[in-house]
């Protein structure tokens, strides 16, 4: 099992001019929720990914990649 | 959808629950390092029937709110978005893993005690005392620096 999940939620909400209180706002999680997706802290449920996703108009690969099998 | 307003409500109630959560657990800690005061956990002595019931209901007292912020992750008296939001994915995980390591700290102060009770015969109440109290202080002191680290940069 991959304990880990490379992602590209910052670069992606700092694309779209969003804070991070403003992406928890529209996927209705707290601001510690987006702090530790974005810190590689916590692994996001499928829903939540799916939320994310969404709500930033990309998707869900788009923002979370399995690390590349040289790093796992 | 929450507001901007709401998610940073939540998250200030978050952070002040980590610090109380904290100071509690640091209270069932000392209060159970001052149990060793008396040899080998031995019975408290009382004045009288109205300290040994003022003592004991004190403990009670926070042993149930303990027991209930863990259970339900505390904030009863706010809105339910903003206790939502205080207890979304991040933090049920971290309660989890507070209460795992709550079992195990009870477990192995279990064990600590039966291997004392070995050489000495311990009161009933004091080794009922730092069983609960050590494991409830332990997920409580787990969950609040847990939830401090995860708002690291936040």
């Amino acid at each position: 099992m991959h304990e880990r999940l490379d992602n590209r939620l910052r670069e992606e909400r700092v694309r779209k001019g969003l804070t991070q209180a403003e992406l928890a706002a529209m996927t209705e999680v707290s601001r510690k929720t987006i702090n530790t997706v974005e810190n590689g802290v916590f692994v996001p449920s499928t829903v939540l990914a799916l939320r994310l996703a969404r709500a930033l108009d990309v998707t869900v690969e788009a923002l979370f990649q399995l690390p590349s099998l040289d790093r796992v | 959808m929450s507001s901007s307003h709401t998610v940073e409500t939540a998250h200030k109630y978050s952070r002040k629950r980590a610090i109380l959560w904290a100071l509690l657990g640091v209270t069932l800690w000392v209060q159970v390092a001052l149990k060793f005061r008396h040899p080998w956990v031995g019975a408290e002595v009382y004045s009288d029937r109205l300290e040994f019931w003022s003592v004991r209901l004190t403990w009670l007292v926070e042993i149930g709110l303990a027991l209930l912020v863990l259970a339900t992750g505390g904030g009863l008296l706010l809105a339910r978005r903003v206790r939502a939001l205080m207890n979304s994915e991040v933090t049920s995980r971290n309660r989890a893993q507070a209460l795992i390591v709550g079992f195990w700290i009870a477990a192995l102060a279990g064990l600590a005690l039966s291997v004392v009770d070995a050489f000495r015969a311990l009161a009933a109440d004091g080794a009922i005392a730092v069983l609960v109290s050590s494991s409830l202080g332990g997920a409580l002191l787990t969950f609040a620096w847990l939830e401090i680290r995860a708002d690291r940069d936040a």
